[in-house]
């Protein structure tokens, strides 16, 4: 409930005049403002905002996917120091990424890739792959070994047991880290503003921050933004809910 | 360790530095250009992070719940 009451009155105070928002802070509007709605689309860059986002999240999401499931499927084949590369990649997670604010910078201008989305492709990648290394060996470890074995004695190399074999067996645990990969860089905040400059290469959470002026803050414009934010989410929230639920309660199962 | 946005959002430090947190601290250090000295809080950050999970590890050693 506490989260869902701080969203409510957003979209409620969205349909609000800055004043009344103010004066009276928790009652419906008194008229149902469309102007917010009408100054929020018709922000500049709002589209390639959007545009922006989309990209950076389907890419991180392709690219951390791809390298997870493979370093899972590396880390099944037992080997001497299993245990400790897993163990390495795993305290990943506890790291604050915020301390790599500098690191982060300082790469991307010597990479070239300062203003472009692909400085936020590579750090969002970074950093969503240790969990997904968790999730992915985790499920892993549910398909048995027998299988992989009768592929080689059928003929199959290393890789194409990895590509005709474990994928398609694991595609309910992709899917899970999937959900999560693809809302970390929507909401991603601080590493946005960091390494964009231009109105090209803005995502959505920055240029929300843009209708803070100096001296005007225009909060119902801004919740109207927000409210268009959020549309996209929760339509894609009510398309893969089932997929969500099911990858975490069949890791509960497990343990 | 990792909340940035919710302190930077709200207060921006709080009137004065009542309300100024580590990453918060550090981002206005950057903003600054005074980035050496954000590198170094940020390398405090990760060492305490260290510590913090080496102490949960030797703390839940062959216990119920413990990290594998």
């Amino acid at each position: 409930m506490s989260t869902l009451m701080p969203l409510i009155w957003v979209i409620l105070s969205s349909f609000k005049t800055n004043q009344e928002i103010f004066t009276s802070t928790f009652s419906l509007p008194r008229e149902w403002q469309i102007q917010n709605y009408i100054n929020a689309i018709r922000l500049d860059g709002l589209f390639e905002a959007f545009r922006n986002t989309i990209a950076v999240s389907v890419i991180c999401t392709f690219i951390t996917t791809l390298v997870a499931s493979m370093a899972s499927y590396a880390l099944m084949q037992k080997f001497k120091l299993t245990k400790k590369i897993y163990y390495f990649l795993i305290a990943g997670i506890y790291v604050p990424i915020n301390a790599f604010m500098v690191p982060y910078f300082i790469l991307s201008i010597v990479t070239k890739t300062y203003n472009t989305i692909w400085a936020l492709i590579m750090v969002y990648s970074a950093i969503n792959l240790p969990m997904a290394v968790l999730i992915l060996k985790a499920y892993m470890d549910t398909i048995p070994k027998e299988i992989c074995e009768s592929a080689v004695v059928d003929g199959c190399s290393f890789s194409k047991t990895f590509f005709k074999i474990i994928l398609p067996l694991s595609l309910p645990g992709m899917s899970t880290i999937g959900v999560f990969q693809f809302i970390m860089p929507w909401n991603e905040f601080l590493f946005a503003t960091i390494l964009t400059q231009d109105k090209a290469s803005r995502t959505l959470q920055v240029s929300i921050r843009f209708f803070m002026g100096t001296f005007v803050v225009d909060y119902a414009s801004m919740f109207a933004t927000m409210v268009v934010c959020l549309v996209p989410t929760i339509f894609a929230y009510i398309l893969f809910q089932e997929q969500v639920i099911s990858g975490l309660t069949s890791g509960a199962l497990k343990a | 360790m990792k909340t940035f946005e919710l302190p930077f959002v709200m207060t921006n430090g709080g009137p004065g530095t009542t309300t100024q947190i580590l990453p918060l601290l550090m981002y206005k250090k950057f903003l600054n250009n005074e980035s050496s000295l954000a590198n170094a809080i940020g390398f405090t950050m990760v060492t305490i992070g260290i510590i913090a999970i080496l102490l949960v590890k030797t703390l839940t050693k062959n216990k119920e719940g413990s990290l594998e």
